[in-house]
């Protein structure tokens, strides 16, 4: 039996560093036998980061690995693998259509003759596993058939029989209901009591008290500190994870809000959303916060008409919509941003002109011909207004930074003549000075007297650029807010802690 | 085995729906067309049809990793080239000549899988570019003209009988079980299925998913080889454009076969759908349809079948 005092993993003084982002500043992280240890933080504070770092995807900068006492000298995926770290991503890695224990052993088969395959051993050793885990399930169904939580199980049963012995879970309840999530539980003890150090990705403050043994808390790639769970408390952590100054990046000026231009009551689809209330008015930016995950993007989808809804009314400037479809949300004056610019909102191979006019040829062209000098001229006055460089009408747009892409996607619906704006994740992964530009825009725009209702992770922007904010938690607005309210407060309500007003 | 309620409606439905629109189909024939249902006209059938059958059995292969080969049909044709030129006028001995057929379909096989995996060309346009050069340099080998002059034992492969049954239809049999055991009894068939369905996750496994994509490739080209080998003995002779038009039959039977999506289709599933097309041809003929109409009923039909199959298994899987 090994030592319960001397930890399986360390990790220390991590650093790496992204084109300008310091991802990882110095990161300690250790795992003992036995061990759930939470990582917690924002999105973006390094946490996947350093996970891929532990699974040898990427190299760090600084640092050095060091499992049961010694030093990596040298550190690769296939070394990780051989030291039997084992990771549980969000996105799974099964293949539908095969059974469980096919799945269980991709790559690993069992052979007969060295060419043939032991179903039957396979099937043994495959099902002896999961009733290991307190999870019967029959090892002869195609993945494709089994529950969420089931298919997380047959993951985590793929990293059991490659002898992991450092466990790492992704969000694994990210996807899971309440009672999936106590099965997980109950195979995370099980695995602890055979002595498997498990580092546990959350977001979830709740579950971190119930299964967590330590807590880490990252933030902007720095380590802000390690607790033991017993001795800490929700307000502790999330002070940890909020902790930094929100800098006056954010030129919000306030302005009256004038009439309701979007009212949604009751708006439900089948699979994610539920009962989902509220309005946005002329002037305003509206704030929609919430974890990844939470249905946000959901909620925009089913007003822009992308998923249907089962339940619900729609009301566009006073005006009950009942069948509604992207063409006459476009119609309404409704521009949606896409979250994903690259897959939804842009046409990469397409010269900067053309996607600018791409959602208004009907009204700038009525005849059905197109005029490339006025086609010109119409982008161009939007590429000068949003400052797009550079301003070369006839690049493709594959070739723009990402700020300048979405200011593309921004032009597109400008010229379309919106009054109604939804802007999913408006400002990721795009340079620090473009954001500031965005958001001035932004600001512009709801001056002007649109109405803009804006999802973000990001709590520093729903902050700073939000006149009022509603909260998402899984599928349901569950608080609102005005302007000027705590961090703390947005992400207790966003993690659901507790039901908030 | 257990009985659960339900088990007699599963093991209907586990039924592809094709093969109901195949017996429908016999039903069909038999009624209207009275020598269709007769034995000699069913040896007759699965002869002619060994070749699509041996092709289809590399194509699905290939099919299943979410592959489309439109390359068959000339790298066969090749290969029988290449064949016939050896015992026509290099005058080598018969092995030899059929290892040649085989190895200029591998070839041509490593060469859309050295397109597919390392240049990232989809595998439309890659086994279309080789389709290309197969069937230029066929034409190119013999000025487009016919190669004659076999010696008359290579005939027995096409002609000959073995056990009371004709020697292709034993072919196509080796070729099913061929591909049949590769996938559902060995880790390659498992990557075959993995490489559709999930490329990611063998790739994490740490397996070189790119050569196992390859090998597909090559696999099919190897089906490809036997395949040339059965029709030249059959003709006793090597025509520079005798498969053309064969890739598309190809694909066609491996769709309504069950392979509908990436990841998905048997070997059994193939059977019936080169069976499918193979008896539509037929009982046109024996009906005594016109050549030029039969394309324009047979289109519609294989159409109609894939569209119904997927509509009923589609929504038997949600």
């Amino acid at each position: 039996m090994l030592a319960k005092d001397r930890p399986l993993l360390e990790m220390r003084g991590i650093s790496k560093a992204f084109p300008g982002v310091q991802a990882l500043d110095k990161v300690d992280l250790d795992l003992y036998p036995g061990e759930v240890h939470v990582l917690v933080g924002e999105n973006g504070a390094g946490k996947s980061t350093l996970m891929k770092i532990l699974a040898g995807a990427y190299e760090r900068d600084a640092g050095e690995i060091v499992i049961d006492g010694e030093v990596q000298a040298h550190w690769n995926p296939a070394l990780a693998k051989a030291h039997g770290i084992a990771m549980v991503y969000q996105e799974f890695t099964l293949v539908p259509y095969r059974n469980v224990a096919e799945n269980i052993f991709l790559g690993r088969e069992k052979t007969r003759a060295g060419f043939f395959l032991d179903k039957r051993v396979m099937h043994q050793e495959a099902h002896s596993l999961m009733e290991s885990m307190g999870v019967p399930i029959d090892t002869r169904l195609p993945v494709m058939e089994l529950g969420v939580a089931q298919q997380q199980m047959v993951e985590i049963a793929k990293a059991l029989s490659q002898e992991a012995r450092i466990l790492v879970l992704d969000e694994p309840t990210s996807a899971l209901t309440v009672r999936e999530i106590e099965q997980l539980f109950e195979t995370i003890r099980r695995l602890k009591a055979r002595g498997v150090g498990i580092i546990y990705i959350s977001h979830r403050l709740e579950e971190l008290f119930i299964i967590g043994d330590r807590v880490t808390v990252l933030r902007d790639g720095q380590r802000i500190g390690t607790r033991r769970v017993a001795e800490t408390n929700a307000d502790e952590v999330i002070k940890m994870m909020v902790g930094r100054e929100i800098k006056d990046l954010f030129p919000r000026r306030y302005c009256q809000p004038g009439e309701v231009a979007l009212r949604v009551q009751g708006l439900c689809t089948h699979d994610k959303l539920r009962d989902v209330s509220f309005e946005v008015r002329f002037g305003e930016i509206v704030g929609l916060a919430g974890l990844v995950g939470s249905g946000r993007t959901e909620t925009a989808r089913a007003i822009f008409g992308l998923d249907p809804r089962t339940a619900g009314t729609i009301e566009v400037m006073g005006k009950k919509v009942d069948h509604i479809d992207p063409p006459r949300a476009v119609e309404m004056g409704i521009g949606l941003l896409p979250e994903d610019r690259k897959r939804d909102g842009i046409f990469p191979i397409l010269p900067l002109q053309t996607n600018v006019v791409m959602a208004s040829l009907k009204q700038l062209f009525p005849r059905g011909i197109l005029n490339p000098k006025k086609e010109q001229l119409e982008a161009g006055k939007y590429v000068k207004q949003l400052r797009v460089s550079p301003p070369d009408l006839a690049r493709e747009v594959q070739y723009l930074s990402g700020g300048n892409q979405q200011k593309v996607v921004v032009a597109k619906w400008l010229c379309t003549g919106p009054k109604i704006f939804i802007f999913d994740e408006p400002t990721r992964g795009i340079d620090v000075g473009a954001k500031a530009e965005i958001h001035a825009f932004m600001d512009q725009l709801a001056n002007e007297g649109n109405a803009i209702l804006m999802i973000s992770s990001e709590l520093p922007e729903i902050l700073g650029m939000s006149d009022r904010i509603y909260v998402m938690h899984e599928g349901s607005i569950v608080g609102e807010f005005p302007r000027g309210t705590d961090a703390e407060e947005i992400i207790r309500c966003a993690m659901g802690a507790k039901a908030c007003k | 085995m257990q009985m659960s309620p339900g088990s007699r409606k599963t093991l209907l439905r586990q039924v592809p729906t094709v093969v109901w629109v195949l017996l429908g189909m016999i039903l069909f024939f038999a009624r209207f067309a009275p020598a269709f249902f007769t034995l000699k006209n069913a040896v007759n059938l699965l002869t002619q049809g060994s070749i699509l059958m041996i092709l289809c059995m590399g194509v699905i292969v290939v099919k299943i990793t979410g592959g489309i080969e439109l390359s068959v049909g000339a790298v066969m044709t090749l290969a029988g080239m290449v064949m016939a030129w050896a015992l026509a006028y290099a005058k080598l001995p018969i092995p030899v000549a059929l290892l040649l057929s085989l190895i200029v379909g591998g070839l041509c096989g490593l060469l859309n899988g050295f397109f597919v995996t390392k240049m990232d060309i989809p595998s439309f346009i890659a086994t279309l570019g080789t389709q290309g050069i197969a069937a230029g340099i066929s034409l190119g080998m013999n000025n487009g003209n016919v190669i004659w002059g076999l010696p008359a034992s290579i005939g027995y492969l096409g002609n000959g009988t073995f056990l009371h049954l004709p020697v292709p239809m034993w072919l196509s049999v080796l070729a099913f079980l061929c591909s049949f055991t590769l996938l559902n009894f060995t880790p390659f068939g498992v990557y075959v299925y993995a490489l559709g369905g999930n490329e990611q996750a063998l790739v994490l496994t740490g397996k070189p998913a790119w050569w196992y994509k390859t090998l597909v490739y090559v696999y099919a080209g190897l089906m490809a080889g036997l395949a040339a080998i059965v029709i030249t003995g059959r003709n006793m002779c090597a025509q520079p454009t005798v498969g053309l038009g064969m890739e598309f039959e190809a694909f066609s039977a491996v769709v309504l076969g069950g392979s509908f999506a990436a990841g998905r289709g048997t070997a059994i599933g193939t059977v019936i759908g080169v069976l499918f097309i193979l008896i539509l041809r037929n009982g046109l003929n024996v009906m005594g349809i016109p050549t030029y109409i039969q394309l324009a009923i047979i289109g519609p039909v294989l159409i109609g079948a894939i569209v119904l199959s997927v509509l009923v298994e589609g929504g038997a899987q949600k």
